[in-house]
C-alpha cells in the first residue's frame, strides 16, 4: 500500500503547469483588495450552483442516461417528498429521529462537559483515564449499535445512546482546551484575589471555555444526527433512518432520496440554530476571542 | 480566611495611610533542573517601607525586582526571611494588597465595572462602601462612561486605567504595582503617572512600584530602591526629597534631572561592577 500511494504525492506535485502562477500567498496582496463580495452574489451564486445541478439531475434522468435505480427521477423524489413532508407521513418519523438526536446531543454534551472539567482539574485522571478515551474516539462506534439494539431493544434508547456517544468527544476535547488554556497572567491575577477554585473556575476557567465550547456544538450536533439515524438503519421502528431501510428495501430511491434530502435540511437548520443562539448570546456569556 | 481575621485584628491604622512593609533577609533561590547549583534570583534583602509611603524598585531585567514584589504580594514564597505588613506575616495573597500587573489582565467577558468589583465580589465584600468606591475611582479615572463597556473596545490606556481602579476598590492598605506602564506609550504612561498621583494623593496608601524607567521612578517615589542583577541585589536606597504634590513642570526641574542621573549612575557603576 504504501509502497505504491509512497511515490505519487512526489511525482503528482510539480506537474500541474499553472502551479507557478496559482499559489494563492504568493499573489501580492496590494495588486487585488479584498473586497467583500456583494449580498446579490452571495445569494445568487450558491442559487444557481443548485439550479444547475437540479437541472443536470433532470437531464440525467429524463434521458435515462442513469438507471432510476441509482438515480431516481426528479418529479419522484419530490413527490415522495411532498407526501412525507406536506401529506404528514413523515412527520412522526423525523421528530423520532430529531428526538433521539437532540437527546443524544444533550446527553453527549453534558457527558463531554464533566469529562472535559474532570480531566481538566485531575492530572491524574487524565494520565489514567485518556489513553481509553482516545483509543474508543478511533474506534468505530456505530458498529457497537447492533449490540446496542439487542441490549435496549428497537426503540429510541440504543439511538440516543450512539448518539451521545459520538457527540460528547468533540465537546470533551473543547472543554480540556477550554479549561486550561488559560492565560498565564490572568491565573496569577485570579491568585492575587485569592480566589478559590471554583470562584476560579466560575470567573475565569468556565467563560474562557465557552468560546471554546460553541464551536464544538456544530460538529456534536451532526454527530449526534448521524449517530441517531446510523442506529436507526441496525434496527428500528420508526425514524427517518426506518424509512431509509423501509424505501430501500421497496426499492423506492425516490423515497431514500428525499429522505436524504430532509436528513440534509435538518443538519442545515439546526447548524443555523446554534449559530443563531451563538450571535444573540451576549459577550459575557460568549466571549469572543 | 486566617488573614482575614488578622485583618481585622490589626490595630486601626489611620484610614487609608497604609500599612508598614518590613522584609528581614528575604532572599530567593531557584533549583534548576539537572542538578545544577540553584540560581539566586533575590540575594538578601532588608528593607522598611513606611506606612504611606511611595517606593519604587528600579533595575535592568533579572535583578530580582518582580521577584521581590511577588513576595510580598504573597504570589511567591521567598526561601529565607519574612515578609511582614502590619502586623501580618505573608504567606498568601490578601484582599488588603492591591496588585496591579504589567498586562491589564482584565477579563474580557466581564464588563469593565464587573472587572473592578471582580476582587470584592471574589471575597465577599460587595457592599455599597465598595459600590461607592467604585462609582468614585471610575469617575476620577475617566472611566465612567464606559463602566457597561467591555475591555477590548477600551485602548491600552485605559484598560490599565481600569485595572488600577480594580487594586483600588477594596481600599487595600498596600498596592503592589509590576511595571504597569510600560507596555503604554510615552504620552499615554505620563498621564497616567499623575493620574496614579490623584489616586494616591486622593487616598494614601503604602506602594511598591517596580518600573525600569528612572525617570518614572523619580517623578512618583518618596524612595526609589536601585537594584542590580546577577545576582539580584537591592544595592542602594535613593530619598527623592521633592514636593508633592508634584505637576508635570518638575519634569524639567534641574534637581529632578539630578536626581534620575544620580540614580542612573548607580545602575551603570554596578553594571561594570565598579563601586558607587
Amino acid at each position: 500500500m504504501s509502497a505504491t500511494t509512497g511515490p505519487q504525492p512526489d511525482t503528482a506535485i510539480p506537474l500541474p503547469d499553472a502551479a507557478p502562477e496559482s499559489p494563492k500567498g504568493r499573489r501580492p496582496r496590494g495588486d487585488r483588495p479584498e473586497r467583500k463580495p456583494s449580498l446579490a452574489l452571495r445569494a445568487g451564486l450558491p442559487a444557481a450552483v443548485g439550479i444547475v445541478l437540479l437541472l443536470l439531475w433532470q437531464f440525467v434522468s429524463a434521458n435515462h442516461l442513469v438507471s432510476d435505480l441509482l438515480i431516481p427521477p426528479v418529479d419522484k423524489t419530490w413527490d415522495a417528498l411532498r407526501a412525507g413532508l406536506v401529506d404528514g407521513d413523515w412527520w412522526g418519523d423525523i421528530s423520532t429521529t430529531l428526538l433521539e438526536m437532540v437527546i443524544g446531543f444533550a446527553i453527549g454534551v453534558v457527558a463531554g462537559l464533566l469529562l472535559g472539567a474532570l480531566f481538566a482539574h485531575s492530572p491524574i485522571s487524565r494520565i489514567a483515564f485518556y489513553p481509553y478515551v482516545i483509543a474508543l474516539q478511533a474506534f468505530p462506534k456505530i458498529a457497537v449499535a447492533p449490540l446496542l439494539v439487542v441490549a435496549l431493544g428497537y426503540g429510541m434508547s440504543p439511538k440516543i445512546a450512539v448518539a451521545a456517544s459520538l457527540a460528547y468527544f468533540p465537546v470533551m476535547t473543547a472543554a480540556i482546551a477550554g479549561f486550561t488554556e488559560i492565560d498565564a497572567d490572568e491565573h496569577n491575577f485570579m491568585r492575587s484575589i485569592n480566589a478559590s477554585r471554583w470562584q476560579e473556575m466560575r470567573y475565569l476557567r468556565l467563560p474562557n471555555a465557552m468560546s471554546y465550547l460553541f464551536p464544538s456544538f456544530d460538529v456534536a450536533l451532526i454527530v449526534a444526527l448521524l449517530g441517531a439515524v446510523a442506529a436507526e438503519l441496525v434496527g428500528s421502528q420508526n425514524g427517518l433512518g426506518y424509512i431509509l431501510v423501509q424505501a430501500q428495501a421497496m426499492g423506492d430511491t425516490a423515497a431514500i432520496f428525499a429522505d436524504l434530502i430532509v436528513l440534509a435540511l435538518l443538519g442545515v437548520v439546526l447548524q443555523a440554530i446554534i449559530v443563531l443562539v451563538r450571535r444573540l448570546l451576549p459577550q459575557s456569556i460568549v466571549p469572543r476571542r | 480566611m486566617k488573614s482575614a481575621t488578622t485583618g481585622t485584628q490589626t490595630p486601626a491604622s489611620p484610614a487609608g495611610v497604609g500599612r508598614e512593609i518590613i522584609l528581614e533577609s528575604v532572599s530567593k533561590t531557584y533549583a534548576v533542573k539537572g542538578g545544577k547549583e540553584p540560581v539566586t534570583a533575590l540575594t538578601s534583602v532588608d528593607l522598611t517601607i513606611a506606612r504611606g509611603e511611595f517606593l519604587s524598585l528600579v533595575g535592568p531585567s533579572g535583578c530580582g525586582k518582580s521577584t521581590m514584589l511577588n513576595i510580598i504580594a504573597g504570589l511567591l514564597p521567598s526561601s529565607t526571611g519574612t515578609v511582614r505588613i502590619g502586623d501580618r506575616a505573608v504567606s498568601e495573597p490578601d484582599p488588603s494588597t492591591g496588585i496591579v500587573f504589567q498586562k491589564a489582565t482584565l477579563l474580557r467577558w466581564l464588563t469593565i465595572e464587573d472587572n473592578v468589583l471582580l476582587p470584592c465580589k471574589v471575597g465577599r465584600r460587595v457592599d455599597t462602601a465598595a459600590l461607592r468606591r467604585a462609582d468614585h475611582l471610575l469617575e476620577l479615572a475617566g472611566l465612567a462612561d464606559f463602566r457597561h463597556r467591555y475591555p477590548r473596545e477600551l485602548s491600552g490606556g485605559m484598560q490599565q486605567r481600569a485595572s488600577i481602579v480594580r487594586a483600588l476598590v477594596g481600599d487595600p492598605e498596600v498596592l503592589l504595582m509590576d511595571e504597569p506602564f510600560s507596555a503604554l506609550d510615552e504620552f499615554t504612561r505620563e498621564g497616567l503617572q499623575d493620574e496614579l498621583m490623584r489616586l494616591w494623593t486622593d487616598r494614601p496608601k503604602t506602594v511598591v512600584f517596580i518600573t525600569h524607567n528612572i525617570a518614572e521612578a523619580v517623578y512618583l517615589s518618596d524612595r526609589v530602591g536601585v537594584m542590580t542583577s546577577r545576582p539580584g541585589t537591592l544595592k542602594e536606597i535613593v530619598d527623592i526629597p521633592l514636593a508633592r504634590p508634584r505637576t508635570p513642570r518638575l519634569r524639567t526641574d534641574p534637581a529632578f534631572y539630578e536626581l534620575v542621573s544620580r540614580i542612573r549612575g548607580l545602575i551603570g557603576h554596578q553594571e561594570q561592577g565598579a563601586h558607587a
